[in-house]
């Protein structure tokens, strides 16, 4: 069995640099290929030069540049095609995000699916399509692929957009998740991205462009993450509160001491059902601050008096769904309320002329409510994702609202029947 | 096998009939081992570097489907082919 010297393999070889072949696979194959060929003919008695003829014409015969380009998009379509769609889903997803964002800013309907959708997809498909089109054009370049940083990278990312889906939806577990993917950046992500960006030194720039992106998304993250209610409007809003309150009171105790001078069993029942409710909204408000946070136990005294400034937490808004809509363990409250209110309504309108329905039922009312693109209900309008404070206010301001149709109904009441006093 | 091997062994198989080229053989070679059909390990000779395929087990399992595909079509078309009298072949 023939053997080719190391002179002659360097001529083959030389002959087939000559073809200009880039992909050396195929180079390495055709030479190997070749020798075998050349070798087989010599076995056959034919010498090396002729042998080598006959093989370096066949090799001009076989376009051998064509067949690298076949083999080459063969075995790079199914590649190809992800990165073309890496490519377009890259345009369409952030483009629906944006959309979406303008939606919401213009309160046009459609904002929150736009959003989501976009979102989704970044987080779901884009993502791992990146990491595998990344990973291969590593490969390509015949490079290591740094596992480990694709691997965190998709982690981290997809966590983060997915804490960033539920920010923007409202959805529970939000702050978990950008939370877990803020710490996950920083103790994780961000070192392991750091040690591969000084190794690879080709692509610094690259490298260092998606450190510093990476580290204003985490700034961006931390901003979201603390957009609970400014203190400012928590503070105002505390005022407010404990105005409401007063002015309930103070209404409420001109009332009675008009009624000293003056009732009938129609009067003392609405000044009884008024009481009634009273009562009912201010142990809603005590529940709400109790289930706010133990802390706010000192702000409730005997007989259930609120002092607001003993109180905290503010801006909390569990404590607020929890007492007015429930959960697994216990019942929301704020059924029974609504329907307090309406039975109280409807007795107040009653017991009034007409002049006073429209103000009745403008104060009490407790239909739906406009709120964007879409109607909620008067729980869900004032109580869901509500503050604390914004709760106690709705709350204060109907002791308020109730205490002054008190007075009113009591007058009309005293102008229909002037004749009775002490 | 190595590429050369396959050109050998199917020539030998075919008398001489099918003379696979380069460019017909290795970018089947290539892409087949790309769809993960078949793999392939580098040995050196010498100065020069081999490579040996051989089948994966899904590429077993698409080889065994092509054949069966093929014997199919081959019955097929021998049944149409020989059919009997109706065929008026002048």
């Amino acid at each position: 069995m023939a053997e080719l010297s190391d002179k002659e393999l360097q001529i083959l070889s030389e002959e087939i640099d000559k073809q200009g072949l880039t992909y050396t696979q195929l180079q390495k194959e055709l030479l190997d290929h070749l020798c075998c060929d050349i070798e087989a003919k010599m076995d056959e008695g034919i010498e090396f030069l002729k042998a080598f003829e006959e093989v370096s014409q066949k090799l001009e015969n076989d376009r051998i540049q064509q067949i690298q380009e076949e083999t080459l998009l063969l075995i790079n379509q199914k590649y190809r095609m992800m990165k073309k769609f890496m490519y377009i889903l890259g345009t369409i997803a952030p483009s629906l995000m944006i959309l979406g964002a303008i939606f919401k800013f213009q309160h046009w309907p459609g904002a929150s699916i736009l959003i989501s959708l976009g979102t989704a997809l970044l987080a779901v498909i884009y993502l791992p399509v990146f990491a595998m089109v990344s990973i291969r054009d590593t490969r390509k370049k015949g490079k290591k692929v740094n596992k480990a940083l694709y691997v965190t990278g998709v982690i981290t990312g997809f966590i983060f957009l997915i804490g960033i889906l539920f920010k923007i939806m409202h959805w529970p577990g939000a702050n978990v998740a950008l939370t877990f993917s803020v710490l996950l950046t920083v103790a994780i992500f961000v070192p392991i991205l750091v040690t591969h960006a000084i190794r690879d030194k080709e692509n610094q720039l690259q490298n260092f462009s998606v450190l510093i992106f990476i580290l204003a998304m985490m700034a961006v993250n931390i901003m979201v993450f603390a957009l609970k209610v400014s203190k400012n409007v928590l503070s105002s809003m505390v005022v407010t509160a404990m105005d409401n309150m007063t002015t309930a009171q103070m209404i409420g105790s001109n009332n009675t001491l008009w009624l000293e001078n003056f009732s009938n069993d129609e009067a003392d029942l609405i000044a009884e059902k008024t009481q009634n409710l009273d009562q009912l909204l201010q142990l809603t408000m005590v529940d709400i601050l109790k289930a706010t946070h133990e802390d706010n136990h000192s702000a409730v005294a005997t007989g259930n008096s609120i002092d607001l400034k003993k109180a905290g937490y503010f801006d909390a808004h569990h404590g607020t769904e929890l007492v007015i809509f429930g959960d697994e363990n216990h019942p929301g409250k704020g059924e029974a309320l609504l329907s307090a209110m309406e039975e109280h309504r409807n007795l107040l309108k009653s017991h009034s002329g007409n002049e006073l329905d429209k103000t009745i039922d403008r104060l009490l009312y407790t239909g739906e409510l406009d709120r964007h693109d879409y109607k909620v209900t008067w729980l869900e309008f004032h109580f869901y994702h509500a503050p604390m404070i914004s709760a106690l206010n709705t709350l204060s301001s109907l002791q308020q609202k109730i205490h002054y149709l008190e007075g009113e109904v009591l007058k009309g009441i005293r102008a229909e029947k002037p004749e009775i006093t002490e | 096998m190595y590429g050369y091997e396959i050109t050998q062994e199917v020539e030998r198989l075919t008398e001489g009939k099918v003379q696979l080229s380069w460019g017909a053989l290795y970018p089947a070679l290539h892409k087949l081992e790309s769809d993960h059909l078949i793999t392939s390990e580098e040995e050196s000779i010498g100065k020069r570097v081999r490579k040996y395929y051989r089948l994966t087990e899904s590429g077993t399992n698409a080889a065994k489907e092509k054949i069966r595909e093929f014997i199919d079509f081959v019955t097929i078309m021998g049944r149409v082919l020989d059919t009997g009298p109706s065929l008026n072949l002048a």
